[in-house]
């Protein structure tokens, strides 16, 4: 165990390096014990705080880096993706923009705290055009907030991290065991509840055939376009006919939609 | 969003399969975005 301790005493530096360019990257590997670990081990001055966090942040930024260069490049293509691959894609991209929409480019700064926003902020600051000198110095300045917060529990609460550093090298099967069962019964309810609502809208799905035969009648349905204003900016073409309503004005619009017409949305 | 549009009474709500991305790569008819308002100025009829 204390060989453990010792070890992250000598490479610290080089395991808080790589963790957090990892999670920031956006790999499930979870970097915040190895911050606070690092914080109360620098109570011996070796490495020093400041050296901590300056290298998590520089780590964090670097991981992001990519991320913004390839929402500049492939635009929304990048953030669709990000939200496949994560838990909640229905409303990944508009809860993502909504929070860049209310925030600007404060949304980078409180980014690393807040999971999931970390990886989708980056892409669509560089897909918004954000200049890259704006976009580092936000996104730095909220990578050393975000470092220096943990660092500086891990450094405030030395003793009782480095206790809980040697029971979790101790007891470190039991505590990932029981980590791990919370972990699956989270992503199974989170799994069932989607499965839920896409098997009650797939019932109600229409094909793009279909709605373009439908447009064709007399008396043709509503087309709903529900895409975020800076797609349509992207693309500023929609559906013949189509009305655009972003998900944020439905509470105060919806009056405008008319109840005795069939309604077909669509989203990117 | 089809949920949260049935809760405030809009029933008859069915969403695109494939949403904006597959409209446009079947080549189907798209006409140019008008800010702010109703595109309902915008040719109502579709080419066969």
């Amino acid at each position: 165990m204390n060989d453990s301790i010792e070890f992250l005493r000598e490479n610290g530096t080089t395991v808080v390096f790589f963790a957090v360019l990892a999670e920031q990257m956006g790999l499930p590997i979870p970097c915040t014990p190895w911050l606070l670990a690092a914080g109360a081990l620098a109570h011996s001055g070796r490495p020093s705080l400041l050296t901590i966090i300056g290298l998590a942040a520089g780590a964090a930024a670097l991981g992001h880096l990519g991320w913004f260069f390839a929402g500049r490049r492939w635009g929304y293509g990048v953030l669709r993706l990000l939200c496949r691959i994560s838990i909640e894609p229905d409303t990944c991209v508009q809860r993502t923009q909504g929070t860049f929409d209310r925030w600007g480019g404060g949304a980078l700064v409180a980014a690393p705290f807040i999971p999931g926003l970390t990886t989708i902020a980056p892409p669509l600051a560089g897909l918004s055009g954000m200049p890259l000198w704006r976009y580092l110095s936000l996104d730095l300045l909220g990578d050393a907030l975000w470092a220096g917060t943990f660092v500086g529990l891990g450094y405030a609460f030395g003793d009782q991290v480095t206790w809980a550093l040697r029971g979790a090298l101790t007891y470190g099967s039991s505590i990932l065991g029981v980590a791990l069962a919370l972990f699956c019964l989270w992503l199974l309810f989170k799994l069932v509840q989607r499965e839920r609502i896409r098997r009650k809208l797939h019932v109600e799905r229409i094909r793009p055939e279909e709605l373009q035969e439908m447009l064709g009648r007399p008396s043709p349905p509503l087309v709903l376009d529900l895409r975020h204003r800076r797609e349509l900016l992207e693309d500023p073409r929609t559906l013949p006919g189509a009305m655009h309503l972003s998900p944020a004005e439905i509470p105060s619009r919806h009056s405008e939609i008319p109840r005795d017409r069939e309604l077909v949305l669509y989203c990117s | 969003m089809a949920l949260q549009l049935k809760r405030r009474g809009i029933h008859r709500v069915r969403p695109l399969e494939g949403g904006y991305a597959s409209w446009k790569l079947l080549g189907y008819p798209l006409v140019p975005w008008k800010d702010g308002k109703l595109a309902l100025e915008a040719p109502l009829s579709v080419p066969a």
